[in-house]
């Protein structure tokens, strides 16, 4: 097969739509319309597009209406006379480059042949079905701005826009993927996010080398500096109020063409704990909301270990009364205390998982099915002991407060729940130890990943487990960007 | 290994954690009578000075550890042998610490050991940088203290004033002799800190930070003693090991709190890790400037086991 | 980073391997031992325990108390004993109370709470009682009255017992310290069996006192209640006397005893203070309890009567077993270390011709509900 380099455009038409054959052997969606203009039938063209990429009605409408009935003379720029006075589009382009023109086809524009001309026009056309703007599924809302973004990029781009009208905000484009040739774009406020930070976010991005990019987890995963880490340093959100608010804290974010989802970054531990109605609701309410997320990530991986720990090494702190509750519901059951544990809590996760692909009808009944089935028929047979369903089940609804998690929590927890196996509360400890040094080893572009969660600092805490109030926030997170003032005043209180 | 700069108050969290280290569950195991508190007492306000000089010494050789500052005072030979002693030194008291955890850990209640995980867990400590390791450290110095005052807060009615009478019955003699051995052990030792003082960052006083972390890690301290003094009462605070131990052991709350010694236990074995991952990070710099590795993390592996 | 994750994978799988799961013990595994009764018998001890164990013949699990018995050398050799008798193995972790017999208590009791001290799973906060008449192996077989478990049940009485004040509250850690202290000895409760209501049940009996670790002698209820006003131990209870023919019960509500080592003449003598705050609780006579004077009057008797109580107590003791269970050589050294560093070698001698000087103040604080006394018609 030969290369796209080694073609050239020539100046006969049907060469050129030979040529075209050739390279789109065997696709049938593209389409080839040879048009005559009605009063110059010498005036011959020809214009390309792929079937369902383009919008019919701008290629009938604004080329090929002008194509035919205008009064075209044959002169000898023809290119030009065609691109400036006959067709009405807001984006045409000449060019000579073959793989351009490929590419422009393929992305729904449409190409403009004309006889004795080794070039052609490049029009834009895209059109195709995308979804409409709806509330993200798992970034619900309870107060504030309900829409999400939707797989076409430019509709992504304009959402944010609208929210941020300033000429700060730049939007850069680029192509990864050898195959996919998919536009991502780089999204920032100049003088707010660092420009150490994009240079190296530039150099990994251009680093990439792959065949495909299909959602942005790919290049989530491409530029994370520890690979093997089960916390991930780039966020990734469906709303542009997130993001919009991301870029005022002189973030940037990345999009990718095709996938709802927007990577944001430098991204630190506790905007896991974030929520985007956080900032719509109360902030007495939103700050209690904060505390019992990071509490309900503590309580998913703490509990199983600690009950195992306490049940199987540790039986003299139990307070003598629940020592023997716990003593008579285990007796007679035929599994050890570990294999229960790790046993429903796989079964838990497959309810999850079930609930998560069934369609919602099917999902509620299945969680009867969970509950009633395996829950107290499994107690009342003697299966498991009561206390594992109430630990797991504690644990499991500790664990869906922060979805964002919960990949991360289970790791842990089964890691937890080994260590605490062997050595009891100390590996539970030591365990909990692991944990904290890596936490505070992560960086996310250079930005520890625990910030602002050490410093007793009343304006670096506002934002994290508690909410302050919006004129509390006077200045962009200190770690962040040195561009720090966020308003002037504002209220004069403190 | 990140050369990030570690602020002051990371610097005094980890001192204070540090002379927490074993200390609160050993402290008095040195023959120490009834009047071990007030041997602490006097041992906080002798160190004073060695705050003084050490804090003297980071402020004299500026950006420069322990080690630098060894080989620019006594010249190369020497030098390098004074890196040797030391850095053997703090080794070898960084297996003592680990060893008497995990027998602590085997005598309180689990018969097997979890040293090698400890060890696991200070390799992993010392590749992630003494950065992550201070940040560590701030964030759990609130939760250790929190723990030592939840101990008090809950053991208040079964505290016994009358143990503490009568005020230096045997003398002045034993008392000195214990606070001497307080002031070797830990706040002496405090000078592996000099090692790190290359990582400080610029407005970093270091006889600012001894002083509190000396004054902060001896109250606790000293609290904890106390408090071991008031709940297990004489003789008992004599005959058994681990004091803080047994002495958390005995405060119950209406039957449903009880035996909540693990919290001493999580205390000890929080701030023991801590205080054995300094000493062979400090080891492990001092190899290091010996024999010239570039990186630490191909060297601390060889450690440990 | 790619070799050292291998290298602490490597390390995780042989540390699974080694260490197993060493200490690794599944709860029902276990025999919850919630008391010990120890004995004598011909080879050394005697030791029973009361396990708690579930009936599970219905659907709600039920607590069954069952009891082991096995006898050896040593208290450890015992415990070990049982391994041929039960399939699980006895877990201390729970055990609140040791029941002693007399005998036992006899030739000392420094055994038992060094295997209490040195094991890390009993508590060093549990009781430890003397058996009187019975054996300790009979108190433990007594049915139990309020709870399915017979020895929490001992525990408990002695918890609320503070309300009365008459028997000891000293678990062992306390007793080990009072063993061990100088100018103090140990008193700790005892049990005894009474029928009640066609019943066989326990009660506690009082106290027991030790020379070191070796029973000396018994002590009624009362006698410990006068015990406890000395060591100001009184956490409540009444205060019982008469006034010509009339029967008034003072409730306690807080008490105060500070006693103070004072040299009077060259000769030393231990000067009690008490303070207590009472009401009246129940009066079977014609006192006013409203006027000034007549409480006055209840007031000056009740503190002659207080002080008498325990005068005779005192004399009672130093005569009768010339033992300082009050702590007063103790009082002397923290009061006067000088003093005691003299007289510590010969202070039971001392302690028998010791000078007492009792001071009670008893505050009325009121008189209850009743503002008069419910009288029959006129």
């Amino acid at each position: 097969m030969k290369n796209l380099q080694d073609y050239n455009i020539s100046y006969s038409l049907d060469e050129n739509i030979n040529l075209m054959k050739e390279i789109f052997k065997d696709d049938n969606t593209l389409k080839i319309k040879k048009l005559q203009n009605q009063f110059n039938p010498n005036m011959v063209c020809c214009i390309f597009f792929i079937n369902g990429m383009v919008d019919e009605n701008i290629i009938s409408e604004y080329i090929i209406k002008p194509i035919i009935t205008n009064r075209i003379s044959s002169n000898l720029n023809q290119m030009d006379t065609f691109q400036d006075q006959i067709i009405m589009s807001c984006s045409s382009e000449k060019t000579k480059d073959i793989s351009k023109l490929v590419d422009a086809v393929l992305m729904g524009n449409t190409a403009l042949f004309l006889e004795c001309e080794n070039n052609c026009l490049i029009i834009k056309s895209q059109g195709w079905q995308t979804r409409n703007i709806e509330e993200p599924t798992v970034e619900k809302a309870l107060r504030g701005p309900r829409e999400g973004f939707n797989e076409c990029l430019m509709v992504n781009l304009s959402m944010i826009r609208r929210k941020i009208k300033s000429n700060k905000l730049k939007f850069n484009f680029m192509t990864i993927g050898d195959i996919t040739n998919t536009d991502i774009c780089i999204a920032y406020i100049e003088g707010l996010a660092e420009e150490k930070i994009l240079e190296n976010l530039y150099s990994q991005l251009n680093a990439i080398k792959i065949d495909g990019i299909l959602d942005v987890k790919y290049i989530q995963e491409y530029i994370d500096k520890e690979p093997f880490s089960i916390f991930e340093t780039t966020g990734s959100t469906e709303k542009p109020d997130v993001v919009a608010s991301k870029l005022l804290e002189g973030r940037i974010a990345v999009l990718v063409d095709g996938s709802p989802v927007v990577m944001t970054l430098p991204y630190i531990f506790i905007e896991l704990f974030q929520s985007a109605d956080d900032y719509s609701l109360n902030y007495y309410f939103s700050s209690i909301n904060r505390i019992l997320r990071i509490f309900g990530f503590l309580s998913t991986i703490s509990i199983p270990p600690i009950y195992l720990a306490l049940v199987t090494q540790h039986q003299e702190f139990i307070p003598t009364p629940l020592m023997m509750s716990i003593y008579a519901s285990r007796i007679s059951t035929p599994l050890p205390t570990i294999l229960e544990l790790t046993g429903l809590l796989i079964v838990f996760e497959e309810l999850r998982e079930a609930g998560a692909r069934m369609p919602s009808f099917i999902g509620q009944a299945l969680s009867i099915v969970g509950a009633l089935v395996l829950g107290t028929a499994a107690v009342d047979a003697r299966f498991v002991s009561a206390p594992i369903i109430i630990v797991v089940g504690m644990s499991g609804i500790a664990g869906l407060i922060t979805p964002n998690l919960n990949g991360a929590s289970n790791v842990i927890k089964i890691a937890l729940i080994f260590l605490s196996s062997i050595l009891g509360l100390y590996g539970y400890i030591i365990g909990m130890t692991f944990l904290l040094i890596h936490l505070f080893k992560l960086d996310s572009f250079g930005i520890p990943y625990m910030s602002n969660l050490t410093t007793f600092n009343m304006q670096s805490l506002k934002d994290t487990a508690v909410r302050f109030p919006a004129w509390y926030m006077r200045l962009r997170p200190r770690y962040m960007t040195n561009n720090h003032i966020r308003s002037n005043g504002g209220k004069n209180h403190e | 290994m990140e050369n990030k700069k570690i602020s002051s108050s990371q610097y005094k969290s980890l001192m204070v954690i540090f002379i927490f280290g074993t200390s609160l569950i050993f402290v008095g195991n040195i023959h120490g009578e009834e009047d071990i508190w007030i041997s602490i007492l006097i041992a906080i306000a002798m160190s004073m000075p060695l705050a003084l000089i050490y804090g003297k010494i980071a402020k004299l050789f500026p950006k420069m550890g322990l080690f630098d500052i060894f080989i620019k005072t006594y010249g190369k030979v020497l030098g390098k042998f004074f890196i040797l002693a030391y850095s053997f030194h703090f080794f070898h008291l960084a297996t003592m610490i680990l060893r008497s955890m995990t027998e602590y850990i085997q005598v309180a209640s689990l018969p097997d050991t979890s040293q090698y995980t400890t060890g696991i867990l200070i390799i992993y400590t010392i590749n992630a940088g003494l950065s992550a390791f201070s940040t560590w450290a701030k964030l759990i110095l609130p939760i250790v203290i929190l723990l030592i005052i939840t101990t008090i807060i809950l053991g208040f009615n079964q505290f016994d004033y009358s143990y503490l009478m009568p005020i230096l019955y045997n003398g002045l003699k034993p008392v000195m002799v214990n606070s001497y051995l307080f002031i070797t052990f830990p706040f002496a030792e405090t000078i592996v800190f000099l090692v790190f003082s290359a990582y400080a960052d610029d407005n970093n006083d270091f006889t600012k930070v001894y002083i509190h972390g000396i004054l902060i890690g001896g109250f606790f301290l000293f609290i904890n003693v106390f408090r071991n003094i008031l709940l297990l009462g004489f003789p008992n605070v004599n005959n058994v090991l681990f004091r803080s131990d047994f002495a958390t052991s005995i405060i119950t709350i209406s039957n449903f709190i009880q035996r909540i010694e693990i919290i001493v236990s999580s205390n000890l074995t929080l701030t023991s890790f801590a205080k054995a991952t300094t000493y062979l990070y400090a080891a492990s710099l001092g190899f290091i400037k010996l024999f010239n590795i570039k990186n630490i993390k191909d060297f601390s592996l060889s450690y440990v086991l | 980073m790619n070799k050292s994750f291998i290298f602490i994978l490597i390390i995780f799988m042989i540390l699974s391997l080694v260490t197993g799961c060493g200490s690794y013990k599944e709860i029902e595994q276990l025999s919850p031992v919630a008391g010990i009764a120890i004995d004598k018998s011909p080879i050394g001890y005697k030791l029973t325990v009361e396990i708690i164990d579930v009936d599970e013949s219905n659907k709600e699990p039920k607590f069954v108390s069952l009891k082991l018995s096995t006898e050896g050398k040593s208290i450890f050799d015992c415990i070990r004993n049982m391994i041929n008798l039960t399939a699980k193995k006895l877990y201390f972790g729970h055990t609140s109370v040791v029941i002693v017999s007399k005998d036992v208590a006899k030739d000392g009791i420094i055994p038992i709470i060094d295997f209490i001290f040195r094991d890390a799973e009993p508590r060093i906060n549990m009781y430890m009682v003397v058996s009187d008449e019975y054996t300790a192996n009979e108190i433990l077989h007594l049915k139990s009255v309020s709870t399915d478990i017979r020895s929490f049940e001992i525990d408990t009485m002695i918890v609320s017992n503070d309300q009365l004040s008459k028997v000891p509250n000293t678990s062992v850690y306390q007793l080990a310290n009072h063993i061990g202290t100088p100018g103090l000895y140990p008193v700790i409760p005892t049990v005894s069996m009474e029928v009640n209501e066609g019943l066989e049940t326990i009660v506690l009996s009082g106290g027991a006192i030790f020379k070191q670790d070796t029973l000396e002698g018994f002590l009624g209820l009362d006698d410990i209640k006068c015990l406890r006003f000395i060591r100001n131990e009184i956490k409540g209870g009444l205060f019982i006397f008469d006034i010509s023919n009339t029967t008034i019960s003072l409730e306690i509500f807080k008490n105060k005893t500070k006693v103070r080592p004072k040299i009077v003449n060259n000769q030393l003598v231990m000067e009690i203070k008490i303070k207590t705050i009472v009401s009246i609780g129940e009066t079977n006579g014609q006192i006013d309890t409203l006027h000034e004077n007549s409480i006055n009057r209840i007031k000056t008797i009740a503190e002659t009567s207080l002080e008498d109580d325990i005068l005779q107590f005192i004399k009672t003791i130093q005569t009768d077993y010339g033992l300082d269970i009050f702590g007063f050589g103790n009082i002397v050294k923290q009061r006067m270390p000088d003093l005691w560093k003299e007289i510590e070698t010969n202070w039971d001698s001392i302690f028998k011709e010791l000078d007492i000087d009792v001071d009670a103040d008893i505050h009325i604080r009121g008189s209850g509900n009743l503002f008069k006394n419910i009288t029959e018609k006129q």
